[in-house]
């Protein structure tokens, strides 16, 4: 009696597992069947959508453009065979991994790349390495394990036997969150198997580490799923984002905003990316809050870019010159086109030095070449928060831009003969 | 590694194999205790392995001390010995914990001579004497936990542990190395020395401990966290740049965010714990019960009884009962409770806040005690006519919020802090707060209420039922709903990876 209450036991525990794991399991089979991205917060979408688009291989662009969140407002205009591949800021080493997979998907190789992001991106080396906060000062990009084992233990007990304590470096929450937002970005856009290649020693594990989750769909787009729960995204508002109707004057109207459907919006932001080759002006999406918000802290944020305009860092080109020797491998031109700054850095010292030294530095390369807007300098007024171009300041970029520099680089990609 | 982080899943998962290997081969138990005993040190050195010293020190220290302490009848030698030990231990906990603490007050009152006196002797440069050294995890805990040890062996309540690998691993078992459950000798060792046995239903009951841990921890805890930042500013930082941040929050803010507080501790604690216990039914061992339903205790001291229950039990093993506990009197009992409530303030971190925190505990504790004994009987003639249930509700919640008030001091960067905080809940009577991001108290109140409801619910059973493992004995259907929900929440609004709060004791 006293056994048969036993299996009884045992056979409970054993449903009561079976029937949890399946559960979990057919919930990540249908999500995985399901297109769950569409209810994403819309920076994941906007990435992931990208990826998969990559990941077809239909694509057959000429120029692609690469850059940051800043140089996601160039907008090719009628030239149709040029697609904006800009994300919001990531680490710099996602340029050549993006054109790898990109090429590898069976897309057609593209004739030039039009860089078009920060002067920080082409000018940082590798910096910072991929690794967690607490192992920073022990790690360098690309360093081995062996290497780093050898930080962590001799030299970390030389230090000791010298009295000297380590304490890790304070880094502000909002350099962390930008960090911790720039990872979510880097592994939305590529495959824990993709990254895998990338990657030695302890930025590998670190990676491995934060990629391996999102294998599991289920995580990965959690956001998503709470959204799928909530019947507000099904609900649709009149939304006109895109069309003649929202110019930059009705920009903060109700039916020029994002709406609060989080499905609609997704839809709205997919059909605009197809309508405009990837030209996405995020200044568009800001809300009256928030404008208001970047206005009061304008003062300070101009105090601060005067300050950075006087800064001379070293500039450290190397891992863009690997990058372009490696598109020269691949007869790709590179093309760098630096965005109008905000006229707060007309008379320092950063831009112009930067300007001169890259120009120098691009010279040695067959494939290489500099444009420049006409009017490197916009005013301050032009910007919604003093770094991204807010919807005039778009517009007067994209005229410059389809009319003046697009015309000039398409002219020189297609006369280039690569010997 | 912290339990909340992918880097511990896979350590786990790891782990998990290997051992599951060696206990289903029937492989020799030294191999299975050597194994846990290296991944431990791993788990521990993660952080920094030079603090993997600490431990073996401490291992040493006590194998070897008890061992002494065994072999010799004298009972002058033992008490030799027993000291060596629990000034090692302590030496340890003092110089990584207290020494800048101690400097620092002691720079003070020297300034403060100097100001009266300008005699040059009182003038001292504080950076020579502070050392500039981190905190290592749980240094708090595994240190009573080896202390505790050597006392039993010297006290005869249990025999020395011959085997170092066994001790070492009674002294550094990963799952609850960090933080707790601080685990008695008798409890742990002999786990250790015998057998596992893992059954499907160790799983099982493993999985539920897991689920409803990391529910506390990264669906409750790291979400009331956010709400609790609003009175309380999110760092120490924040409030050094600009101390009057910390002002003008209204009394119910002040309230409601110390409520909050110390629920978020609980559920982070607690949820640690919980996360612990799971991993070592995983193991084929059980842990201590560190936690049980305090937010439900209708008195002070019924609280204490169920909040931190494994280092309660150390105060009132090692330090209430040897200091005479109530048995020389009501006046010496009194005593006994604050030197021991100063005692565990002290425990808790070095700084003021967390002394004033344990000595409020300790006054409540004596005046629920107090009356009690002189008051109770004559005051129940007055409490009768209301309905038990709505006394017991009365009870829970006034014993919730004088230990919310007490919290208050915990939560605070430092002494200044807790007096901006304690002087605004008497003279700032608001229901908003201008010119900060904190909503109104009616929508506060609703946001703090709407994370920790269904901790409410789920903790009730377990305190009606007075069992851990209750939902076990509820119909199938509610332990697969309550499974299912605790797991997906984890997924899919958990935070993960914030630190927890008792690794700075």
């Amino acid at each position: 009696m006293e056994c048969l209450e036993k299996m009884s036991y045992t056979s409970h525990f054993k449903k009561l597992l079976i029937l949890f794991i399946s559960i979990i399991l057919f919930v990540e089979i249908l999500i995985r069947f399901f297109p769950i991205y569409y209810f994403s917060e819309p920076e994941k979408f906007l990435i992931y959508h990208t990826r998969k688009k990559i990941e077809e291989g239909k694509n057959n662009y000429d120029i692609l453009i690469f850059g940051d969140s800043i140089s996601m407002s160039l907008d090719p205009g009628k030239y149709k065979n040029v697609y904006n591949y800009s994300f919001p800021g990531m680490n710099v080493r996602y340029y050549p991994y993006l054109l790898e997979k990109y090429l590898k998907a069976n897309n057609k190789k593209p004739k030039a790349i039009l860089f078009a992001g920060s002067f920080v991106l082409v000018s940082s080396g590798k910096q910072p390495p991929l690794v967690s906060r607490e192992l920073i000062d022990y790690v360098y990009p690309d360093i081995s394990l062996k290497d780093y084992l050898y930080n962590r233990s001799i030299i970390r007990l030389k230090s000791i036997l010298k009295g000297e304590i380590h304490k890790p470096k304070e880094i502000p929450n909002i350099d962390r969150l930008l960090e911790a937002l720039g990872m979510q970005r880097f592994l939305t856009l590529f495959s824990a198997w993709e990254l895998h290649k990338e990657f030695v020693g302890p930025e590998w594990f670190y990676v491995m580490s934060q990629s391996i989750p999102l294998l599991y769909r289920t995580y990965m787009f959690r956001d998503a799923i709470q959204n799928l729960l909530n019947i507000k995204n099904y609900q649709f508002e009149e939304n006109y984002y895109g069309t003649s109707y929202c110019s930059c004057d009705k920009l903060l109207e109700k039916v020029c905003l994002p709406p609060s459907s989080q499905l609609q919006d997704n839809m709205i932001i997919k059909k605009f990316l197809e309508n405009n080759n990837g030209f996405y002006n995020i200044s568009d999406r800001l809300t009256p809050k928030l404008l208001q918000k970047y206005e009061l802290e304008k003062e300070n944020t101009i105090k601060r870019l005067k300050e950075h305009a006087e800064i001379h860092p070293n500039f450290d080109f190397s891992y863009t010159e690997e990058f372009i020797k490696n598109l020269n491998k691949q007869k790709i031109l590179y093309i760098y086109l630096p965005m109008p700054y905000p006229d707060i850095y007309n008379n320092g010292k950063l831009i112009p030095t930067f300007q001169r030294e890259f120009e120098k530095f691009l010279s040695q390369f067959p494939n290489a070449k500099m444009f420049y807007f006409p009017t490197m300098y916009y005013d301050a007024k032009y910007y919604s928060d003093m770094v991204h171009l807010n919807c005039e300041g778009a517009q007067i970029l994209n005229n410059e831009f389809q009319n003046i520099v697009l015309p000039k680089i398409v002219e020189y990609v297609e006369s280039y003969q690569f010997k | 590694m912290i339990f909340n982080s992918n880097v511990y899943l896979y350590f786990f998962i790891f782990v998990l194999f290997i051992y599951w290997v060696l206990v289903f081969s029937n492989s020799k138990l030294r191999y299975q205790n050597l194994f846990l005993l290296i991944a431990s040190y791993f788990f521990y050195g993660w952080w920094d392995w030079l603090y993997l010293g600490l431990i073996f020190i401490s291992t040493f220290l006590d194998f070897f001390v008890a061992q002494l302490i065994d072999k010799t009848e004298s009972e002058r030698k033992r008490k030799i010995f027993l000291t060596i030990s629990i000034i090692g231990n302590l030496s340890i906990l003092f110089t990584f914990k207290y020494y800048n603490f101690f400097i620092n007050n002691f720079i003070e009152i020297l300034n403060t001579l100097y100001n009266l006196t300008r005699l040059e002797i009182f003038l001292l440069d504080k950076n020579k004497l502070l050392i500039n050294v981190l905190l290592p995890v749980g240094i708090s805990f595994y240190t009573f936990q080896t202390m505790s040890y050597t006392i039993d062996v010297y006290r005869k309540i249990i025999k020395p542990e011959k085997n170092l690998i066994n001790f070492a691993l009674f002294v550094c078992f990963f799952p609850q190395l960090v933080a707790g459950p601080i685990e008695r000798a008798q409890d742990l060792l002999p786990q250790i020395r015998q057998k596992r046995i893992l059954t499907i239903e160790h799983i099982v009951k493993g999985i539920w401990y897991l689920l409803y841990g990391y529910y506390l921890k990264v669906g409750v805890a790291d979400h009331l966290s956010e709400h609790v930042s609003k009175v309380f500013l999110e760092d120490i930082n924040i409030y050094l740049k600009n101390p009057s941040l910390a002002m003008g929050n209204g009394s119910g803010h002040i309230l409601l965010g110390g409520m909050a507080f110390a629920f978020q501790v609980y559920c982070d604690f607690a949820g640690y714990s919980n996360i612990a216990k799971g991993s070592a039914k995983f193991l084929g061992f059980e842990l201590s019960e560190n936690f049980h339903c305090p937010e439900y205790s209708k008195n002070p001291v019924e609280l204490y009884n169920r909040w931190h229950i494994t280092l309660n039990r150390w105060f009132t093993d090692y330090v209430y009962i040897p200091l005479g506990g109530n048995r020389l009197g009501e006046l010496y009992q009194y005593r006994n409770i604050l030197i021991v409530f100063f005692i565990s303030g002290v425990w808790h971190g070095a700084n003021w806040t967390f002394i004033n925190w344990g000595l409020m505990n300790g006054v409540y504790a004596i005046f629920y005690l107090s009356y009690r004994k002189h008051l109770k009987d004559k005051v129940s003639n007055y409490f009768n006519p209301i309905p038990s249930s709505i006394r017991v509700f009365l009870s829970i919640f006034f014993t919730y919020l004088l230990f919310s008030f007490a919290a208050i001091s915990f939560r605070a960067y430092n002494f200044d802090h807790s007096m901006i905080l304690y002087k605004d809940i008497f003279t700032n009577w608001s229901w908003y707060v201008s010119g900060k991001l904190t909503p109104d108290l009616f929508t506060y109140a609703i946001n703090i209420f709407r994370i920790i409801f269904p901790v409410l619910v789920l903790d009730y059973f377990r305190w009606k039922k007075n069992d851990a493992e209750w939902i076990f004995k509820t119909p199938f259907w509610v332990q697969l709903l309550v499974f299912l929900s605790l797991y997906f929440v984890i997924i899919l609004n958990g935070v993960f990876g914030k630190d927890v709060i008792y690794f700075a004791f």
